[in-house]
């Protein structure tokens, strides 16, 4: 959609190798992000995302590979740009605003580095705290502000900058739920506003389904995949990604003709339709998201079991079936009691090979899977 | 219940009334008084000297420029271990512990070895140069203030280490990306950060200085130059003067109000300025010192083998000399000194045995009391803990020289029939009264991990109070009493300021010896059980750490 193709991007990432202690913790990654696009890096804890983004903003020297912002070589074999002289904004997990410094003093600091004179500053500055919604609070210090207000400093700070790319590291994270939300449209507002380019690392598949233009899914040092919220969410690449986006149950089967596979559920075989590549056959799973699954009369594809375990969730009910040996759990506001035998469907069901944790083709082999 | 607050309060009560708030008010008391009648005439005595304007002159003196001295270099030595590419960083980390293990008395003794007039410097300076005059004068203000602020540098060390390990390497990462360089951001943003503890660090070693005794004792008595502890003590000693130990008091008070100054003028500079500065995840960013790197290297290494090492190695060599004054070569080398030492001078086991049973109980009692004064602070919503805890801090926050003389001032006299002066017994009072604290922090920190719940469990299935803090609590904290112990038996080991005002005949302290000896000229003998103390201190020190690393693991 935004990637055109035509621009040059705004951050490009080629073949980026990082070892800790000769431990990889990125390996061979390729990304890149377009200008006003909003890039989210998510993967799970020590998939290596954090270690991305630091080798983007100058902290981490990669071990191999090349980083480009804006057309210029940033980190390349033999040629390393000190963070400083890179123009990325950073906002940090914990903030990191400066403790001995007043709100206006932080966020000023970019330009006072620049040599901006004093007044012009100012009225930068205090537009940009308008802009973040803390308008009047120049002269506090971050303790006499709130969590939310110090990540907004933050964030004042590193837009003030205006930076070629603003690289977010799980800002979210350490604000309460409600906040959470409330932050995740308003950093897309700003970045709509402004246009800005942003490359955001978060393990929440929520925010990044909500904000991101893209989502880049990591896991273990590679990239399983890269592409808009929808299609990363309705057509996951392989089990990785679907585990990460909701699908909770898989189920064996293997491949009974085009677009049809056969559960393999104990006594019960049933086969149910499915999009699946051309050419392939064989065992493999069935990823389900309980959401999808749901109660039908009746059906050539329905599945028939026992309902094992109901709690309330507050407007429907979780309830767990159990088929032959395996228990699929579907959401339904049906009021079903425990005991009471079921037909249902699985909805839209993708089919996973059995060795299928990367995309193929692209994975190099001395990965850490 | 009442029986268990009885004994809970009985022996607490016992211990800081009679050891420390009793002392305490009879300090204030004679300082006020003159054959039982209030005045001021210690105080007049003491404005209208010109000598003791003197002292407290010399005193604050020595005590800032060792403070410049010291702070500045263990600031530098600190920023240069966390935050460069300085080679060799784990040796210098371990190197630097070194100067604070060593008691500073020692210290004081092997400068003498190294640069006192028959040191071997100036021996070498005088034979190379054939000058008559020693290069160096030791004795007096600036030898006092070199090895004050070499012995206290440590502090300044670990307190600006600790806080620019603890700091956020993101506060300073975010300096870098709005586009500050290293030294920019050293400047802008790690300094203004670290600025309290710079702060702290040179504050305790101010206050370190001011209440130490040892080193101006041995370096000033030769000089007659005085500092306020020594003074104090000399006033002390000073048996035909009258009202000796009244005005002794009076100076007491002055050092305590010196020093109280000082920590409530840091108060009012840095209150509210301690940042909170978060745990610190992954690495702080690394000032390159370029080319530099092997400069600094060297530099650093050298200063550790002149400050640390030289002095060292010529206490060790004069303990190892047969004959002094003779010239220095293999042949006048040998173990006979120790030989002397452990053969021929039965007083220096009777110390020996003096210091570990007077550290071992004193730690003993103060362990036993810190249960009871954890729990109390802990786990009990009694009135007056902070008072209570004031009680604790007070005896070790004082200089050791106010705590011997309100111990003499205290015991001189029997008091309820007991008589403690010229005792063993009231170096025990004074040690455990000034050591308990150091017991009771680990014990409250562990009551504070062990959760009432686990308690509660106990008296829930049927244990009463006692036997639930014998089968629940005291196992679990069991770690933390045994490194209380370790942590206030070590100083007691090699202490000297407090002893060598409460020895008497037969309740040497090895600590006591050593400055005896040394006072008595005995410089090959004093030298060797110097090196003696070391091993000591050096070995509990090293037993002490292993322990506690053990438990902050656990």
């Amino acid at each position: 959609m935004l990637g055109s193709g035509l621009t040059m991007p705004a951050v490009e990432v080629q073949n980026l190798w990082k070892d800790f202690h000769s431990v990889p913790a990125v390996c061979g990654i390729h990304l890149s992000v377009q200008e006003g696009e909003l890039l989210a890096l998510l993967g799970p804890s020590g998939c290596g995302k954090t270690t991305t983004l630091r080798t983007v903003a100058g902290f981490e020297v990669p071990t191999a590979g090349e980083i480009r912002i804006r057309g210029k070589t940033v980190s390349g074999p033999g040629h390393f740009v000190p963070p400083e002289a890179r123009n990325v904004g950073m906002v940090f997990q914990g903030y990191a605003v400066w403790p001995h410094m007043t709100v206006e003093a932080n966020v000023a600091y970019p330009l006072k580095l620049r040599g901006l004179p004093a007044a012009e500053r100012r009225e930068r500055t205090r537009r940009m705290l308008e802009l973040v919604q803390l308008p009047g609070l120049e002269l506090r210090f971050p303790h006499q502000l709130s969590g939310g207000q110090q990540q907004r400093v933050a964030l004042a700070r590193a837009l003030n900058m205006e930076p070629a790319v603003l690289l977010l590291d799980e800002p979210l994270s350490n604000l309460d739920a409600q906040l959470r939300k409330e932050m995740r449209l308003e950093i897309k507002a700003l970045q709509r506003r402004l246009g800005i380019t942003i490359l955001y690392v978060t393990h929440d598949q929520e925010e990044a389904l909500t904000m991101a233009d893209r989502i880049a899914v990591m896991g273990s040092g590679v990239i399983h995949q890269v592409g808009p919220p929808e299609e990363v969410f309705e057509e996951p690449a392989d089990r990785f990604v679907a585990e990460f986006m909701g699908c909770t149950t898989f189920l064996p089967c293997e491949v009974a003709g085009v677009n049809r596979v056969r559960l393999l559920l104990g006594e019960e075989a049933p086969t149910v339709s499915c999009p699946l590549p051309s050419g392939v056959s064989g065992r493999g799973v069935l990823g389900i998201r309980a959401q999808e699954a749901h109660l039908i009369r009746d059906g050539s594809e329905a599945l028939t079991g026992r309902v094992t375990l109901r709690t309330y969730r507050g407007g429907s009910f979780e309830v767990r079936v159990q088929v032959g040996k395996h228990v699929i759990p579907l959401i339904t506001t049906t009021p079903l009691r425990e005991g009471d035998t079921v037909q249902f469907a699985l909805g839209p069901v993708r089919f996973f090979p059995d060795v299928s944790c990367a995309i193929p083709g692209e994975v190099p082999q001395a990965t850490v899977m | 219940m009442p029986i268990l607050r009885l004994l809970l309060g009985l022996p607490l009560g016992l211990v800081l009334v009679g050891a420390v708030a009793y002392p305490s008010l009879i300090l204030v008391w004679h300082a006020f008084t003159r054959d039982g009648r209030p005045t001021l005439a210690n105080l007049a005595a003491v404005l209208h000297d010109a000598d003791i304007w003197r002292v407290l002159w010399n005193s604050v003196h020595v005590s800032v420029w060792a403070t410049l001295l010291g702070g500045a270099v263990g600031t530098g030595l600190a920023f240069l271990v966390a935050r460069t590419d300085l080679p060799g960083q784990r040796i210098f980390r371990t190197a630097l512990m070194v100067p604070y293990l060593i008691p500073p008395f020692i210290a004081a003794l092997a400068w003498l070895a190294l640069a006192g007039p028959v040191g071997f410097v100036n021996q070498l300076w005088m034979a190379v140069t054939g000058a008559e005059e020693p290069l160096f004068r030791i004795y007096g203000a600036r030898g006092i203030i070199l090895v004050l602020a070499l012995a206290h540098y440590p502090l300044a060390y670990f307190t600006v280490l600790a806080s620019l390990e603890r700091m956020d390497p993101a506060l300073e990462e975010a300096a870098r990306s709005s586009g500050a360089s290293p030294a920019r951001t050293a400047r802008d943003v790690t300094l203004p950060l670290v600025a309290p503890a710079i702060g702290a660090g040179a504050i305790l070693v101010f206050l370190r200085c001011m209440e130490n005794f040892g080193i101006p004792a041995i370096l000033g008595f030769p000089a007659k130059y005085f500092v306020l502890t020594t003074k104090i003590y000399a006033t002390i000693l000073d048996f035909d003067r009258a009202h000796n130990l009244g005005l002794a008091a009076t100076l007491s008070l002055l050092l305590v109000a010196v020093a109280g100054g000082v920590l409530a003028l840091q108060r009012r500079i840095l209150g509210g300025r301690a940042y909170g500065l978060t745990r610190a995840v992954g690495q702080p960013p690394i000032f390159s010192l370029g080319q530099w790197r092997r400069t600094v290297g060297i530099a650093v290494t050298v200063f550790l083998l002149a400050t640390s090492v030289a002095p060292l190695l010529a206490i060790l060599l004069t303990a190892l000399t047969r004959a002094y004054g003779m010239p220095f070569g293999w042949s006048n080398l040998g173990l006979q000194n120790f030989h002397t030492l452990f053969f021929k001078v039965p007083v220096v086991w009777r110390a020996m045995r003096n210091s570990l049973v007077l550290a071992a109980s004193a730690a003993t009692f103060a362990v036993v009391l810190a249960i009871l004064i954890a729990y109390v602070q802990v786990r009990t919503r009694v009135r007056g803990k902070g008072f209570l805890e004031a009680l604790v801090i007070l005896p070790f926050a004082v200089p050791g020289t106010v705590v011997a003389l309100a111990m003499i001032l205290a015991f001189l006299r029997p008091l309820l029939g007991l008589s403690l002066y010229n005792t063993i017994w009231i170096i025990l009072v004074a040690y455990v009264a000034r050591f308990l604290t150091l017991a009771v922090k680990p014990v409250a920190a562990a009551f504070t991990q062990v959760h009432t719940s686990l308690e509660e469990a106990a008296r829930s299935s049927g244990a009463s109070l006692s036997r639930s803090l014998r089968d629940i609590t005291i196992p679990l904290i069991r770690s933390a009493l045994v490194s209380g112990w370790f942590l206030a038996a070590v100083p007691a080991i090699t202490e000297l300021t407090l002893s060598v005002l409460l020895w008497s005949a037969g309740n040497e302290t090895i600590g006591v010896m050593v400055f005896n000896m040394h006072e008595e000229g005995k410089v090959l003998l004093s030298s060797a059980l110097a090196i003696v103390v070391m091993a000591v201190a050096l070995t509990s020190n090293l037993l002490l750490r292993r322990l506690t690393s053990g438990l902050a693991e656990a």
